[in-house]
């Protein structure tokens, strides 16, 4: 073949993107699920991509679309004592503590892996890590208790290579949520 | 080499919005045209293309060794001899280098032939590398291309795999600096920093004419911190003349393309490539022009040693015909090349431009005109191999 067999933009196009050629062997997505920085430069990530994915994660954890609901005792049936309390146009509303951080990169061979996107990751009651999602994305609607939850396959503290879909995948980094984590 | 018609995406231009290809449209006339593409065999691109990229690359290097020690050459290359020891320097210590265009004319019959090379400050490079390949991809994905339908172009692979590699022997941040109302500037640098961050570098921008400099002469930017790594899509002989030039040796901002590329930007090289190599299947005979203002005998081409964009050229065809561009690059020494015009195909004339990224060969990308000679208003025309 004489063309790449990916392509991303990090920056350029309006949203984070990686294509991969038709037909040909996937390109890797490597995913890391760290409880903090420090975890997360022990896997051997640089302090700058460590910091960056914190960042990013507590920006969307904080953000209006991020889960969160109109009293304590909702919160609390979810996520036990790892709540907080949020100010919300001028009411309080709560929603969960983040736990972690999702950490996507992609890898390709002789190329340090750079930086795709990050996501906040929460514990459950019951001591399950998860991820945050919405079935039918609709800002309009997304009032609290909308949140779906799902647990994420991944050990804490240790990044998984795993593959990704062909041509036209677009992993788009989102402020809020959605499908970019799994294959 | 064919060149065939085939139906737009009808989405391209949503694509290209997507995509943060802004200049696909110039002044209102397309620059970005997908109604027809290239058709290469392997055997063209790999024969006729990538392996004389390569070889003329490896020649125009050796020259520049040459060149760097050479007064008598730098003086024919009209470089400031301010500017010589700070040149001779950057090449000794290797300074990092990230690519170079070569222009071929080429018709699928006999040897393609170097026009010139773009080897300071090439563009047409977000176009080949990244929204040509997508064409491909989608084309073959509805059915308009075969699925084995291949294209020369592993470009923007080789751009972040050559950031790499120099990117230990920069000062961080890289710094990116354009001249800020140019769009077809502003779009190509943001893609040359998307693939410095790929390649996992720390990047930011900053307009060439913001550019400051500091009472101890280091280069700063609007915020007063020193720039120490500095990637210019700028002319270096621009540079070299302008009020903060002569601050450049001493400056000890590390600057891509290095200083050592004034030697490679220069049509100069063109005579120097040609003396050394007489007869040389991909070159066409050329002369330093001493005397420029004398008519142009028929089949020869004049052209300033320091000209972009085709500007300034004139051509002189076998017959007698005379053409020329006109442009403001009239204040430097001139060369002669022998006129090898363009083909024609369907009534465009393609000029195939030819990537060196790192110091390998990577990609190709078509420009058309309706004229014999390639201004900024030509447009750009996908390709793949069949």
């Amino acid at each position: 073949m004489k063309r790449s067999r990916q392509l991303a933009l990090l920056v350029m196009a309006q949203t984070p993107l990686l294509l991969t050629a038709c037909s040909e062997p996937e390109p890797v997505n490597k995913q890391g699920f760290y409880t903090s920085v420090d975890a997360c430069m022990r896997d051997g990530n640089p302090k700058e991509t460590c910091d960056r994915a914190a960042q990013t994660a507590e920006t969307a954890a904080n953000a209006p679309d991020a889960p969160r609901y109109k009293t304590k005792a909702e919160c609390i049936a979810e996520f036990g004592d790892l709540c907080t309390e949020r100010q919300h146009e001028g009411g309080s509303i709560w929603g969960p503590l983040m736990a972690g951080f999702m950490l996507s990169q992609i890898l390709a061979p002789n190329r340090p892996a750079a930086y795709l996107d990050a996501s906040p990751i929460y514990r459950s009651r019951g001591g399950q890590y998860v991820e945050s999602y919405r079935s039918g994305y609709n800002e309009r609607n997304w009032s609290p208790g909308d949140a779906r939850y799902r647990p994420i396959d991944i050990p804490p503290n240790r990044a998984v290579t795993k593959q990704r879909s062909g041509f036209g995948s677009m992993s788009a980094a989102r402020s809020g949520w959605g499908g970019s984590g799994g294959s | 080499m064919r060149r065939l018609a085939i139906a737009e995406r009808t989405d391209w231009r949503a694509s290209a919005e997507t995509f943060g290809f802004r200049f696909h449209t110039i002044d209102g006339a397309p620059y970005w045209d997908e109604s027809a593409y290239y058709a290469f065999t392997l055997e063209e691109i790999e024969r006729d293309i990538e392996t004389p990229t390569g070889e003329l690359h490896e020649m125009a290097m050796d020259l520049v060794a040459d060149v760097v020690r050479d007064e008598a050459m730098l003086r024919r290359l009209d470089i400031p001899p301010a500017y010589w020891d700070w040149i001779a320097r950057s090449w000794r210590e290797a300074s990092p280098h990230l690519y170079g265009r070569m222009d071929f004319a080429y018709d699928g019959q006999g040897p393609a032939k170097l026009y010139e090379l773009n080897y300071d400050t090439p563009t047409s490079l977000y176009e080949a590398a990244f929204f040509q390949w997508l064409w491909l991809e989608e084309q073959k994905q509805r059915g308009l291309l075969p699925r084995d339908a291949d294209q020369y172009n592993s470009i923007q692979e080789a751009l972040i795999e050559a950031f790499a590699t120099i990117a230990p022997r920069l000062p961080r941040p890289l710094y990116f600096a354009a001249v800020r109302e140019s769009a077809e500037d502003q779009g190509t640098l943001a893609y040359v920093l998307d693939c410095a961050e790929q390649a996992g570098l720390a990047t930011r921008t900053v307009a060439i004419e913001d550019i400051g400099l500091s009472e101890d002469g280091r280069y700063t930017d609007t915020d007063d911190d020193v720039i120490g790594a500095l990637f210019k899509l700028y002319p270096l002989e621009f540079m070299f003349r302008e009020t903060f030039g002569p601050q450049l040796p001493n400056s000890h901002t590390v600057l891509i393309e290095p200083p050592w590329k004034a030697v490679l930007s220069n049509k100069g090289i063109l005579p120097l490539l040609w003396e050394r190599h007489i007869g040389h299947p991909n070159l066409l005979p050329a002369f330093f022009d001493d005397a420029p203002t004398s008519e142009l005998p028929p089949g020869w081409t004049r052209k300033p040693l320091f000209s972009r964009e085709g500007a300034n050229v004139e051509l002189r065809l076998a017959n007698g015909e005379r053409l020329a561009s006109d442009g403001p690059y009239t204040d430097a020494a001139y060369i002669r090349q022998l006129s090898h015009p363009l083909p024609k195909f369907d009534g465009s004339y393609p000029l195939i431009g030819s990537w060196v990224i790192g110091d390998r060969a990577a990609g190709i990308g078509v420009r058309e005109d309706a004229s014999l000679i390639t201004r900024d208003s030509s447009r750009f025309v996908p390709h793949a191999i069949l």
